[in-house]
Formats: C-alpha cells, structure tokens, sequence
C-alpha cells in the first residue's frame, strides 16, 4: 500500500508538470504571436534602410493542439493519481485539503477539456490551465504529513455521503473556474480588437453554459450537505459558516442566471458578476482557513 | 424568465387599485428579485464573516471602525428582523411570480403565435433557406414533416399567400421553473414545519447506568448501557458507540446502540450520538438514611474556581438544603498547574457542599478530598464515591419537515436539470412562392444565445440531408458585439 | 450538454472559433510523446530528490502493535516494588496484558469493571499483568492498591521497556495472549465486567480444548 501512495504522488507531480508545460502552451496560442518582418528598403541615394515591422499574429494551431495533448496526458496522470490513492485508502480520497485539490485539479481539467471539445475553441486554456497550476503548486506547498493516507475521523466515516458532497462541490467548482475563465476572456474579446479570439457571444454562451452545470452541482452539494448533517447531526442547516459560504456562492450565482434574463445584463454585466461569484466560489473554497466551524477538518 | 406586464393603462382607477397593483408589480419583477437575493446574499455573506476573524482585521486595518465591527460580531444575522424580512419577501415575489407568469408561460407552450415576419427571419443571427421546386403548401407540409421527425412539434398557419411555420421541442420545459421555485418555499416551509411541531434537545447527557428524562412531551428516558470510544491501532479514533435502552413508564420499549454518523431511530424520534466524557457515581445520605443522590454526576461541564481547568460537576439538592460540587484531578496537570488549589491524585475527589435555601443544615461551605470507594461526613450528610464512569451526550431531534425537505430537494435539482439540459428550442419560418416552386426560410428564436444557434445550425443541415436540399445557412455576422 | 456534438466534428471551422482538425504528424507524434516520457522522467528525478521516498508510511503513528496471530514480543520490566518480571516468564498460563495509566479517565472509569472480570477468570487460571505507563509508579501502585487491584501491576514511566515492542496509544489498550504466547486479540476501547470476560474466556476455552492441551 505504501509503494501506491508513493506511486500516487508521482502522478500527481507528473501531472502538475504536463498541466504546466500545456498552461505554457495555451497561453503562446492564445497571446499569439509577433512577428517581426525585416525590409530593406532602397533609397534614391544608393543606401538602404531596414525597416522591422512587428505585428501581434494568431499563436500557431500547432501550440494550442500541444496543449490540448498536454492538458489531456496531465488529466489521464492525475486521475491514475486519484485512482491509485482510492485503492490505497478504501474510499474516493476527498478528506484534507491535499485530497480535495487534487481532485479540483483533475475535474478543472476534464471539464475544461470537454467544453473545449464541444465549442472548439482553445483560448479558454490560456486562462483555466494557470488556474489549474496554481491549485497545483498550492497543493505542493501543503505540509507533508498531509499527503499521507490517514483513516477517516468518526465524523466523517460515510464514504458514499462523503464522495457524493464533497465530489460534487469540487466539480462546481470547476465548472465555476472554467465559467470564470470564459468571463475574463469575454471581458478581453468585448473591449480589445482580437481576431482570433472566439466571438462574444460563444463565450457569453460558454459561460453560461458552464454555470448550467455547476449551479445544480451546487444545488446539489448544499442538499447532500444537509441530507449528511441531518445523518450525523440531527439537523440539516446549522448556520455554519461553510454552510452559508456555499450558500451565498448559490446566490451569487442565482442572482447571475436572474440577471441574463433581464435585457441588457447578457455579456458585459454577466461577465463580472461571473467574476464576483467566482471570488465566492475561492472564499468558500479556502473558507476552513478563516473560519473553524463543523468543517474545520482535513488538516487546515 | 421574461417579465409579463399585467397593468393595462387605464384612464382613472382608485388609490387602493394603484397601491396593489405597484406592489403586485414589485413582486413580479425580476429585477426586484434580483435586488432581493443580493441583499439575501449580502446578509449571508455578513454572517459568514461573522464566524471569521475577518471582521477583526477590518477593524485593525481601521481603527474607526471598530464599534460597527463590534456590533457586527453581537449580531445574529440569522436570526434578525431583517433576515426574515427579505425572506418573507423573497417567498411571497416567488410564489406571485409564478401565480404571474403561469398563464404567459402556459399559453406559450399550449398556444404559441405562429406567425412572424420577414424582419424577424432577415434580421436574425443565423437563418437558413431552402429552395424547392414543390408548390409551397406542399413544401411546407414536407418541411413540417421532417422537422417533427427531429423531435419537434410544428404548427403551421396561412396568411397572405404565405406559410407561417413554427416548431418547437421541449416546450413542457418551460414550467421546470416552478417545481424550482416552489421548492425554495417548501424548504422553508419545512424548516417552520420543523420548529414548530417538532422538538430538537442539544444535550441530552447520560452517564452509564443511569436513566434520564427526554421530555418533550415524548415520555421517554434514556438509559445508557455502555458507551465506548473505540481507537484504531495507529491512535486514530474509530468509533464513538453508545449502546442505549429507552424506557416508558419505567418499561423498556427499545434496545439499540448510534455512533457518529448512524443515528438510532425510535418512532418519529431520532436519537445522535455527539460527545462523550467522564461522570461520577456516587450516593448521598443524611445521618436518618435518607437517600438524597443515587446516581452519577457528568463532570467537565461546569468550571470550579478551585481548579479551573479540571473537570467538575455540580448538583443542587433543595430536600438536603445544599449544592454539591464536585472537582476531579488536572487531566494534565502541566497545564497551568498554578491555578490547582486541591492537587488532587488519581482516584481522588473533591466534594464541597453549600448552604443552599433558608433551611440549610450548614451554615458555611465545607468540603473534603476522597479516593474512590470511600465516604465523607460533611454536615449531617454522607457522601460515597462509587466509582467513575463516562456520560454520552446525545442531539434528539422529531422533525416532521424532513419529507417536505426531501420532496423540495427532488424537486428542486429536478427542476433546475429540466430547465438547463431541456431547453424550450424554437423555430420559425415562412414559406412562399416563388418562380421555381416555393422557399423556406427559416430562422431560431435565438437572440444572443450561441447554443440556441447552434442547435439550429444542425437541424437545417439534418433537414438538408433529409428533403436533399442545400440549407443556405446565413450567419449574420453584423449582430455580434464589436471585437 | 449534450444536445450538440462537440464542435470539430459538426462543423467546419469558423473564424474566430477555430477547430481546424489536422492529422497529427509523424513528427508531431515522436515529439509528443518524448515530451511526456520528459515529464514522467522530472517527476521522478523531483521525487527522489525531494524525499518522496518517506511518503506512502501512512496513519497518524507508523509504528504499530503486533498483530494478532503473532508471538506477543516479550519484555522485561519491573512492578511497583522494583522487581524484574518478564512476559516470558508466564509462557503456559493464559495472560491478559492490559496497558493503563491512572491519570487516563477511561481507564479509571473501567478500573472496578476490569477489576471484577479479573477476579472472576483468577481462579480459572488467567494471569494479569496491567502496564502502567507515563506516570510514576508510586501513583500507579497507590491507585492501584485503594482499589484493590489484584492483578500484578507494573510500571514503565518512560516506556523505555515496552515502547519498542508495544507502541500505545491508546489508554486503555487490552491484549490477549494464549498460552503458547500468541496474541489472541487486542482491544482498544474500555470494557465493562461483561465483555471483558468474554474476551479473556476465550484464552481458557481454547486452553481446555483437547488441541491446545497437546501445544
């Protein structure tokens, strides 16, 4: 058992390295590139003059589909380093703060992809893969002991409830970072000229598209959170600060799909209310750090 | 989630009339509901911070605030006037919005307009175009014909020569909204449900071999059997198990045991197991043999001012006329090992009685050092130190708003997944007449919405594909925002 | 999310959404692949040099007791008079090994119940030995001794004696060793009079079957 907890973090490291060399590449595919033309031009009096003429071009199909092979060879690491880490523990390992960021990484990525897949642009990476990278290089920073496989505390001793809560609120997560990442590139189409960057409204879509699934999940999470408290506890809403962190990421989300209703609020204003609520989904996220309460386990 | 307008303007109408309608118009309107779930969220987010120190690094940050972050640490945000208000409001714009839009969105789905115009088609974002050499009622009848076979329903209306077309799929979709929104209500509901005929105890505290009153009109009482705190062998704590017999009248009507996570279920009746600690035995008597304490006494929940960090526990007994309290040893005692007066050992206890009531035996406290097994005079009483053991505390609760919860929780992912992943899709068209036989031009109604014209996109080519036409598809490249 | 297919393969591409869908090259194939065979080969190179090797111990302590089935490892140390004992030393008689300390309330609250179980197995042949650890042995013979302990207590302050072979943590922890020295079971809870019996007559029900008389 050992050897594959062992073997587990080394995916994840190789992992964290694919994620990143693929964050490089997205982010030279979707800057683009610049292209500097030299002319030498001749002047009436027998001389030449070089001119350099530099322009900003579309980054090369080539980068971004590396990127796309590294994105996918990184998530296909981390899954092996999930997969292996649930043979060694007995359950699907989502108990501390090491776990549960591995799995936001190996979702944020997947989901990433497949909306990749299905709206065919690439740029989105340039913005979720250093997302993903900074999950990473957080998780890296944890104390040690943390990525030991511990036995679960009593409390937490309910590996269906705990794979379905806590599972569900990681792949909200992750679709709330892929709706961010479409928010803050439908800011750059909206107020910069870029060609190749894919159409406002593709991205206002993606966006949207992606809170369509994250909202329920999220839905979801606070219902099994209940459904879990009322088990152990004996009442299914205790006011924890967790709790309603989560439920105001609910809101704020409620409050975005409220206002793509409302004419004029489609685009620009639902783009930085995405940004705001991602803010929530962080504070909720890194929550255990500032406030105790009846999530205050898994090592923070 | 569009907003249906009710007010007609008409020339005069009573004050009352105008008041009711402005606030049925409040209520009905998304933007209001907007403002509202952001204050709701604001409350919330006020709350949350409140279990934080963030507040206190506001206040750090900027002296001058200090005073409101005080008041914002004293106030129960869930529990305030304005928590309910907004609440309250939320809860009756939701249930006036559906009453609302009930008739709008019902007649949408059951009697949509057919017609369009040529403005709409041209103007659209993406339309599509098919020319075919059939007579146009006969092309629109096989256009028909092939859209249904995508799955969706088609009407078809004649006006001007012209035949108006339109389709739509998953229109039943459009009324997810309400199970959603009613489910918001219910779970409220059920939270009032809840406190009002249900009953919820935090800490029923039950030593081993002792009995104790639920109350709440159940007529139940607990006995402990056992409780046990099992470790795993690398020091991890495993199990918190207690094994309980519940009495009526004195007769035992169930046998069961909870841990953490498996609660014990009796009736209606739900029974938690949510902390442990240690209790003492012990027997008090006076000098005639009366029996005034046969029982143990749970430590820990009371904080002696002889050793402040040591358990102790603490009894009035108003037929001897004295309170009782009683300290244990230091559980470690390198901890402040200034503030232990008694020092006490292992097996020994510290049992002091006051004078309690007008008709006190004593008239001064007393109090004495014991080991286990042994017995003390003070006043006229007798005290035994039986024996240690452990208390269960347990969380019993009756909450009949638990299947309405679960009912909303149904209906509330239900209702959003039919909302998000059916989607009310629609398509209209006009066929006419032209030289070679007629045209079909047909276009979504898809303002802004990059997914609605998508899914069109497909459709016109599976139609294509199927009448063998070339769909013409026009991407209106003009209706996008400036990049 | 489905209700489309993923764009590659339903359109052509469009500008701004681009999908151009090449077959990778050969080239693009040998570079792919040595790339990820390089990542594989940091991750490992970063692992040995970070110490990952110590990874993968698990559980809070990594030292644990023996398992049951095993030889319970034998000790030395002393009583609270000072006198040397060894587990060793009761190979043939059926022994309950009990590790305890009186500053532990589960293991005061469980003290009369175990005591009774004892007294009740005593006659039966059982020997008892309760380790008290962490605490001095005049508080260990004092406790033990008001009440009324017959058990055979001795004391290991600094676990210098027993820690090696048996690493506590938790108090009480009971250990039931048969005959032939081998660990029969381990219980790491407190007990009342009833289950306490039941686990120790275990060691005496073997002993008196015809199989166990023959070892």
């Amino acid at each position: 058992m050992d050897a594959v907890v062992r073997l587990s973090f080394y995916c994840f490291a190789a992992g964290s390295f694919a994620f990143a060399a693929s964050a490089i590449c997205y982010l030279a595919y979707a800057i683009g590139r610049i292209r500097v033309r030299r002319m030498a031009l001749a002047t009436p009096d027998g001389t030449t003059v070089v001119a350099h003429d530099a322009r900003l071009e579309p980054g090369s199909q080539g980068v971004g589909r590396f990127g796309t092979f590294l994105a996918w060879f990184g998530v296909v690491l981390q899954a092996l380093s999930i997969g292996l880490r649930t043979v060694a523990a007995g359950h699907v390992p989502l108990s501390n703060m090491y776990e549960f960021s591995s799995m936001f990484i190996f979702l944020a990525g997947l989901i990433y992809l497949l909306f990749e897949r299905w709206y065919g642009v690439r740029q989105l990476g340039a913005i979720v893969l250093p997302l993903i990278v900074a999950m990473a290089a957080y998780v890296w920073v944890l104390p040690a002991n943390l990525r030991e496989v511990n036995p679960l505390i009593p409390a937490l001793q309910n590996p269906p409830l705990m794979t379905a809560h806590v599972g569900i609120a990681i792949l909200a997560y992750a679709t709330f970072a892929v709706a961010f990442a479409a928010a803050v590139l439908y800011l750059v189409a909206s107020h910069w000229r870029v060609s190749w960057l894919p159409s406002a409204d593709l991205l206002d879509d993606l966006g949207f598209r992606a809170v369509t699934v994250g909202f329920p999940a999220m839905s979801l999470v606070l219902i099994l959170g209940s459904v879990w408290a009322y088990r152990a506890w004996g009442t299914y809403w205790q006011w924890d600060p967790k709790e309603t962190a989560a439920l105001f990421t609910w809101l704020i989300y409620g409050v975005y799909l409220h206002t793509r209703s409302l004419r004029g609020w489609r685009g620009n204003r639902s783009a930085i209310i995405l940004l705001i609520a991602f803010g929530a989904v962080i504070f909720t996220y890194f929550g255990n750090y500032v406030f105790g309460g009846l999530h205050a386990y898994g090592g923070v | 989630m569009a907003q249906a307008s009710l007010n007609q303007p008409v020339a005069r109408r009573a004050l009352p009339e105008i008041v009711v309608d402005r606030i049925w118009r409040f209520f009905c309107s998304v933007r209001a509901a907007v403002v509202e779930i952001a204050i709701l969220a604001l409350l919330v987010l006020i709350g949350t911070l409140r279990g934080s120190s963030v507040p206190q690094g506001i206040a750090d940050a900027l002296p001058i605030t200090a005073p409101l972050v005080e008041r914002w640490y004293a106030w129960d945000v869930y529990r305030s006037i304005p928590f309910a208000a907004i609440l309250t409001i939320l809860s009756i714009a939701i249930a006036i919005c559906t009453i609302n839009r009930a008739p709008g969105i019902w007649t949408a789905i059951q009697h949509p307009t057919v017609t369009t115009t040529h403005g709409f088609l041209r103007n659209a974002e993406v339309s599509s175009r098919f020319n075919s050499a059939s007579p146009p009622d006969a092309f629109a009848a096989e256009l028909s014909a092939a859209i249904r076979a995508r799955g969706y329903r088609t009407m078809t209306q004649e006006r001007n020569g012209e035949i108006h077309l339109y389709a739509d799929r998953w229109r039943f979709s459009r009324l997810a909204t309400f199970p959603f929104h009613l489910a918001l209500i219910m779970i409220l509901a059920g939270g009032i449900v809840g406190v009002a005929w249900g009953f919820r105890e935090n800490a029923l505290i039950v030593p081993e071999a002792s009995v104790r009153e639920l109350g709440h009109g159940t007529g139940l009482s607990v006995r402990l059997n056992d409780f046990s705190e099992i470790y795993r062998e690398d020091g991890s704590p495993l199990v918190y198990r207690s094994d309980v017999t519940l009495l009526k009248n004195g007769e035992p009507v169930h046998r069961g045991s909870m841990t953490v996570n498996n609660p014990m279920t009796f009736g209606d009746i739900v029974f938690y197991q949510s902390g442990f600690g240690q209790a003492v035995s012990m027997k008090i008597a006076d000098d005639a043999g009366r029996v005034y304490y046969d029982d143990s006494l749970p430590l820990g929940l009371y904080q002696s001012k002889l050793n402040p960090d040591a358990p102790a526990g603490r009894i009035d007994l108003p037929p001897a006329g004295v309170a009782l309290s009683v300290v244990a040893p230091d559980e470690n005692p390198a901890n402040a090992p200034e503030l232990d007066t008694l020092n006490l050992k292992p097996g020994e206890l510290f049992f002091m009685i006051r004078p309690l009531g007008p008709d006190s035996p004593i008239e001064m406290p007393v109090g004495a050092t014991i080991s286990q097994g042994d017995s003390v005079n003070l006043g006229n009483l007798t005290l035994t130190f039986e024996r240690e053991r452990r208390f269960s505390v347990f969380q019993v609760a009756r909450n009949p708003g638990i299947p309405i919860f679960f009912a909303a929780a149904i209906l509330l992912v239900g209702g959003l997944a039919i909302t998000f992943y059916f989607p009310h899709r629609r398509v209209r068209g006009i066929v006419s007449a032209t030289a070679e036989g007629s045209v079909a031009h047909l276009a979504p109604i898809a303002r802004r919405d990059w997914s609605a014209r998508r899914v069109f996109e497909q459709l016109a080519r599976e139609l294509g594909k199927r009448l063998q036409l070339d769909p013409h598809l026009t991407i209106n490249e003009g209706s996008r925002p400036a990049i | 999310m489905a209700e489309f297919e993923p764009a590659s393969r339903a359109e052509p591409p469009r500008s701004g959404s681009e999908a151009a869908h090449q077959r990778p090259r050969a080239t693009s194939i040998v570079i792919g692949l040595v790339v990820a065979v390089a990542i594989i080969a940091a991750a490992v190179a970063v692992g040995a040099n970070s110490g990952w090797s110590s990874i993968g111990h698990g559980g809070i302590n990594q030292r644990l007791l023996p398992k049951v089935g095993d030889v319970a490892p034998d000790f030395e140390t002393t009583d609270v008079y000072g006198n040397s004992v060894r587990l060793s030393q009761f190979r043939g008689q059926p022994v309950w090994l009990m590790f305890w300390g009186s500053w532990c309330p589960p293991c005061r609250a469980e003290f009369p119940d175990i005591q009774a179980a004892y007294a009740q197995l005593e006659p039966k042949g059982l020997r008892m030995l309760g380790v008290s650890l962490r605490e001095s042995p005049l508080d260990a013979a004092t406790y033990a001794a008001r009440n009324g302990a017959t058990f055979l207590v001795l004391t290991d302050p600094d676990e210098s004696d027993t820690g090696a072979a048996y690493p506590i943590y938790n108090f009480p922890t009971h250990i039931f060793i048969d005959r032939d020295g081998v660990i029969r079971s381990i219980v790491l809870e407190d007990m009342d009079t009833e289950q306490a019996v039941a686990e120790a007559s275990r060691l005496l029900d073997d002993a008196s079957s015809p199989g166990a008389d023959a070892g």
